[in-house]
């Protein structure tokens, strides 16, 4: 019952810890609060890479450096954080982008810095701790503890807006968590109210056969957390928050909400495991709804006149990718989920740097008040070239082998919908090659723009790493990431896929005779 | 005999040496803070292709010297992407390499793109010597090689389609090369845009391949899963006839895309919004082969699917023949030009539909040779117009002359209106140039006559041989296929025909015209050799005729065509004979006309139904096909997505959200004697809360 290795346990309250010291900083002293805040995220970082070198993929138990300990027993509830290759990949993508985050607050950040710094530091336990947890009730404090920081980083120091953006970001999540937590306490019940912990409820499931006979409470319980997931995700038609809160937000809150990939990671966490019978009942309705959501967010996105809007709705397009790849439940599709939700955070951050390096300069993101830039920014121009062939998903970059990855498996089980989904390779070429021809070529018209600086040294520090890490992720990720992740997927989807009966058993288009020829093993495996 | 060849690891430095050249031309000279001298810059970036020109040709002697069951080898670096497969699902696992594959076919390539991309790189550095964006220029040539190289000798579709990608982006960024321009950035991103199109093809048949075969190796590699051109015929067995040529005309589509055939091929001709070197580069040596190549390197998945080699087939002659009478009535020289690469490549296609592919790689290389060597005249002859006009402007600054290098009007392109004076790129601006840039002059006709098709120019006996294979295979069904073959090839005699007597004879239309004068011989030593080449190629004297040049193709592409008797061919005779009676009547017309027009403007006018001028009127707009494009998918695009955006998106869901909001403040205010109606602070209050009572419930509970 009590197994304590620790370290899951520091990374999680380190930022907080942090947040505490600059709480106790003079409120005047803003170089240190904003010192201070850098070296807790550096070294959040560093404890981080520490933890991916300690992870052994191919360990007998799926969860690995586990610190658990009787909390409340009575009610069962344990404190209980553990670590698998997807959340590992998880931890390591929001320690990555932090310290960005609180970079690129530097400058914009001018009042009541030491509030927002503090938020967001707390912010960032309370994503690791979501990442982190395995005990349900544990898992709900952290996810329902995120959204207070957040309520008011937008509140405070965004856009004009941001009450507005604030209070509908606030009331979906919300509406989406009450469900949540009552699918979670029904869990409970059904479990024997003998435990919270995710490990034991998945034995209940899959052994116990928790919901055999119910299988209307299956699908209502995992609709509580579809819920919850998909406004977070967000999934169409509950991405309403997004545009607004992405542009209200200021650029850290901003990077913040793009690296939030916890809808997307519930899913994968709880949804799957827990509900292989519901998942499987829903998969193509959620599939439906991702592939409308791909395309219908690219057109929207093809029409904006705002840069942040814009990248706001891509970003709901890609969420669809994503989507189809987590439920057309294949290996294949779940590993490249994976990879693009870590692609997603490090290509959509880096825009959003650079839309926010652009709001620096100029105040705006108008796309109208741009044109022509390349013939004062070169630098900066490649870079963002880099980012945008990034988000279109260009061989080498990340954002290719993520997308490969999932739509080829994705299409083993559901080729319509790949196909479709597919496509967006061509929409999302139409509205950010559009938005780059607008903002960088065409004649430098505008007076305002004349003396615009290329990169400043911070801008390079900012973003030279993340090029690197877009790069590095497209050209070498087997080592990298893939032995890392694909051990848990192959775990996870062996919870749910044996629970198939027949109309996922076997692959639509079936295969068997070719496999056996093609497939034979010459010499290595 | 498909083998593993770690000997021949040094093969990777072929693409390495301009990947090197992008390095340091792109990233380490501006990060040090000075872009290297242009000299050096241009110098190292055309060495680096050449030093890989010299490394292929190491690798040419090695297939050539190898013996014949062993001409196929494969060479490993590293992996790319592996996930491993879970037995419980029925789909394989995934593995991709960075692998090569060195067989004739590559190596061909190879040998093309590197030698006549480093022509190419060598005659730039006298095209652009004058630019700003110098270094910038040969960064993305180098990038272009660089992927081009990857895209040839990749043995997987994934790796291969890296290089697919990769030189859509460098056409991109050359395209958009004056990127000031609007025309320019448009032109840029609609290359990009409808190749995605066809990539979206080649990802979809990706899907289908890896779903049958359970791997994307083309041969069997360092995975050690049978390559899918080898478990082809294993195809028929396991997938329906529908799937299979479904899944062959999604690669088709890609082709389409690349190669800019119908329906897909209008981003090639807007594409000479770029520098000349690369229209050359796009057109002869690289990108626009990629499709033939990718048809030639799937050949044995593609003879399965009847459906798919007829539609190849079709689309290509039709190709072929569109693109011709487009090429008869365009007025901008590189448009000419632009149109006659689509027509050609519709040749290739046709080759490759009717199961010819070495005919259809042969014609290939010869194109590479002439296409080539005609967009570098044409890059000399625009040079040298343009350097007159300037002169003659009193506007002689050489640098200021030559950032106006393709600068051109839109009006252009409709044709209707008269020549803009200031375009060095019109015909109608030219005239009488041969006495006064005679090499230039010189290479073109060579090349003009082999692309015509004249005997013994190298055109000769590569369209003859797709004309003569067109007629065989088809001879026993209708032999329209053969007459539109035909009659494309007396189009492309009567246009090319025109451009030159436009260009080179009559009298001088222009004052800049008149006072043109020869370009330098960092420009016209790549011309020489590719007329040269031109000329020599195909010759049965030499190495390089059909006949080696299928036999060495053969472990490839599968068959050894022999060619036809040369001149006892009564077919080969009769084109022949029809194509110098073309250029005979042109040449004669051209010279008793005054204007060097063969219709009158008003003629043009003249458009009842039925008259030439009708059929000139929609000739001379292109078939109106952009417009059609343009109105049917951009602009009724832009209108739905309108609609998507400010009703659906902000008035129908947005709108639901507010209402449910603006319902709950409502209910909040009949309540305010106890509330304050603020819908935000209520939430907040109640997360706040539970949180507490949360914490606080568990942490007493647990305290008992």
């Amino acid at each position: 019952m009590f197994e304590f290795h620790g370290l899951l346990t520091l990374i999680v309250f380190l930022p907080a810890a942090f947040a505490l010291l600059a709480a106790l900083l003079p409120k005047t002293n803003v170089k240190a609060i904003q010192g201070m805040a850098l070296v807790g995220t550096l070294v959040v970082l560093a404890v981080s890479i520490f933890l991916y070198a300690q992870y052994t993929p191919n360990s007998p138990h799926q969860f690995q450096l586990i610190d658990k300990t009787p909390w409340i027993s009575s009610l069962h509830i344990n404190y209980f954080l553990g670590m698998d290759g997807i959340s590992l990949l998880m931890v390591l993508m929001t320690t990555v982008i932090f310290p960005f985050v609180v970079g690129v607050s530097f400058k914009e950040i001018t009042q009541r810095t030491r509030e927002y710094y503090c938020w967001v530091l707390v912010m960032e336990t309370a994503i690791l701790g979501v990442f982190l947890s395995l005990n349900l009730v544990l898992y709900y404090i952290f996810w329902e503890g995120m959204l207070i920081p957040m309520y008011f980083i937008i509140g405070i120091w965004g856009g004009p807006k941001r009450i507005y953006a604030t209070v509908k970001f606030f009331l979906y999540t919300m509406i989406g968590s009450m469900v949540m937590l009552v699918s979670i306490m029904a869990l409970y019940f059904l479990a024997g109210s003998t435990t919270f912990d995710l490990p034991e409820l998945q034995k209940h499931v899959s052994i116990g056969g928790m919901f055999s006979g119910k299988q209307a409470t299956d699908i209502l319980l995992f609709l509580g957390f579809f819920l919850a997931f998909g406004i977070k995700a967000p999934v169409f038609p509950f991405h309403s928050w997004v545009p607004d809160a992405y542009a209200e937000a200021p650029t850290g809150g901003t990077i913040i909400l793009v690296a939030l990939k916890m809808g997307l990671y519930g899913f994968i966490r709880f949804c799957l495991p827990l509900f292989p019978f519901a998942v499987k009942a829903c998969a193509p309705v959620i599939i439906a709804l991702a592939v409308i959501g791909i395309i219908y967010a690219a057109f929207v996105a093809a029409m904006q006149t705002d840069l942040k809007r814009l990248i706001a709705y891509s970003s709901i397009s890609h969420i669809g990718v994503i989507m189809l790849g987590i439920f057309a439940l294949t290996s294949l599709g779940l590993t490249g989920a994976v990879v693009q939700m870590v692609s997603h955070t490090l290509t959509t951050g880096a825009l959003f740097i650079l839309v926010g390096a652009l709001y620096a300069r100029r105040q705006s993101y108008k796309i109208a008040d741009y044109g022509g830039l390349m013939a004062v920014m070169p630098m900066f121009t490649v870079v963002f070239l880099i980012a945008t062939l990034s988000s279109v998903a260009l061989p080498l970059t990340s954002g290719f082998t993520g997308e490969i990855l999932l739509l080829m498996g994705s299409f083993q089980t559901n080729p319509w919908a790949t196909g479709f989904a597919t496509t967006a390779a061509i929409w999302s070429v139409v509205y950010m090659l559009w938005m780059f021809q607008r903002v960088m070529y065409g004649k430098l018209d505008k007076d305002e723009n004349r003396s615009l600086p290329d990169m400043t040294r911070g801008e390079k520090l900012a973003l030279f790493p993340l090029v690197l890490l877009i790069f590095a992720l497209g050209i070498y990720p087997t080592p990298l990431i893939l032995d890392k992740v694909n051990p848990t997927v192959n775990t996870v989807m062996s919870q749910t896929a044996p629970k198939y009966n027949d109309p996922f058993a076997a692959p639509p288009i079936s295969t068997p005779k070719l496999a056996a020829v093609a497939m034979q093993p010459r010499g290595q495996k | 005999m498909p083998h593993s060849d770690p000997t021949l690891l040094y093969a990777w430095l072929i693409p390495l040496f301009p990947l090197v050249g992008f390095l340091i031309n792109g990233f380490l000279s501006p990060v040090a803070g000075k872009p290297l001298p242009k000299a050096l810059a241009g110098g190292l970036a055309t060495l680096a292709v050449f030093a890989s020109f010299a490394v292929a040709v190491m690798l040419f002697l090695h297939v050539t010297a190898t013996d014949a069951v062993h001409k196929q080898a494969t060479v490993f670096l590293a992996p790319w992407l592996h996930v491993p497969s879970i037995t419980t699902e029925g789909v394989h696992g995934f593995t991709v390499n960075f692998e090569m594959l060195i067989d004739p076919l590559s190596v061909l390539m190879m040998l093309i793109i590197t030698g006549v991309g480093g022509l190419i790189h060598l005659y730039s550095m006298g095209y652009m010597a004058a630019d700003k964006g110098y270094q910038r220029f040969f960064t993305y040539l180098n990038l272009f090689i660089f992927f081009m190289l990857l895209l040839v000798t990749s043995n997987n579709l994934l790796m291969l389609f890296i290089g697919w990608e990769g030189v859509g982006l460098c056409s991109y960024l050359l395209i958009g090369f004056f990127y000031e321009k609007k025309s320019a950035g448009d032109a840029a991103k609609k290359a990009f845009i409808v190749n995605r199109i066809g990539d979206v093809g080649v990802l979809i048949g990706m899907f289908f391949l890896f779903h049958y075969f359970g791997t994307l190796d083309f041969i069997t590699g360092h995975s050690g899963i049978t390559g899918m051109t080898e478990a082809a015929p294993a195809l028929v067995a396991a997938a329906s006839t529908t799937v299979v040529t479904t899944m062959l005309l999604m690669i088709f589509l890609g082709c389409t895309g690349k190669s800019a055939q119908i329906p897909l091929y209008t981003w090639l001709p807007d594409a000479m919004e770029g520098p000349t070197p690369v229209s050359a580069l796009i057109h002869a040596a690289t990108m626009v082969t990629a499709g033939i190549y990718l048809l030639s390197r799937m050949h044995s998945l593609f003879i399965l699917s009847d459906v798919a080699m007829v539609t190849i087939a079709v689309t290509g002659i039709a190709t072929a023949l569109f693109a011709a009478t487009i090429g008869l009535m365009q007025n901008d020289i590189k448009r000419v030009l632009a149109y006659s690469t689509v027509s050609q490549l519709g040749y290739m296609f046709a080759a490759c539909g009717a199961g010819v592919f070495a005919a259809g790689m042969f014609h290939v290389m010869t194109h590479a040779f002439f296409k080539a060597c005609l967009f570098l005249g044409s890059g000399s002859v625009i040079h040298a117009v343009e350097h007159a006009m300037h002169a003659a402007h009193d506007n002689a600054h050489s640098s200021a002359a030559h950032a106006e290098h393709g600068d051109s009007l839109d009006e252009k392109s409709s044709g209707t209106a008269g020549p803009d004076p200031n375009d060095p790129q019109d015909m109608r601006n030219m005239g009488g140039l041969f006495s006064r840039i005679k090499v230039t002059a010189v290479c073109m006709i060579v090349a003009t006559a082999a692309i015509c098709g004249i005997w013994p120019f190298a055109g000769y006996y590569s369209k003859d041989e797709i004309l003569f294979r067109d007629w065989q295979t088809m001879v026993h069904g209708d032999w329209l296929f053969w007459g539109v073959g035909f009659f494309t090839a007396l189009l492309t005699a009567f246009y090319m025909v025109r451009m030159v007597m436009k260009t080179f004879f009559g009298a001088p239309r222009t004052d800049a015209a008149k006072n043109a004068h020869e370009s330098g011989p960092a420009m016209l030593i790549p011309i020489g050799i590719l007329a040269v080449l031109s000329l020599i190629a195909g010759w049965p004297i030499l190495p390089l005729n059909f006949d080696k040049f299928s036999e060495f193709l053969a472990p490839s592409v599968g068959e050894t065509a022999i060619s036809h008797p040369l001149i006892e061919s009564e077919l080969g005779l009769g084109t022949l004979a029809a194509i110098a009676l073309v250029i005979v009547y042109c040449i004669f017309r051209y010279r008793s006309t005054k204007n060097n027009e063969l219709m009158a403007s008003d003629a043009r006018a003249n458009r009842t139904f039925l008259s030439p001028g009708w059929l000139n009127w929609a000739i001379l707009n292109k078939y109106f096909v952009d417009e059609a494009y343009n109105f049917w998918f951009v602009r009724q695009g832009k209108i739905f997505s309108q609609w998507l955006w400010r009703k659906f998106d902000l008035e129908g869901v947005d709108g639901i959200v507010n209402g449910v909001g603006a319902l709950t403040a409502w209910s909040g205010q009949r309540v305010r004697r106890f509330q304050n109606g603020y819908v935000r602070s209520y939430a907040f209050s109640m997360v706040v809360g539970i949180l507490l009572v949360l914490i606080g419930c568990l942490v007493g509970i647990g305290r008992k």
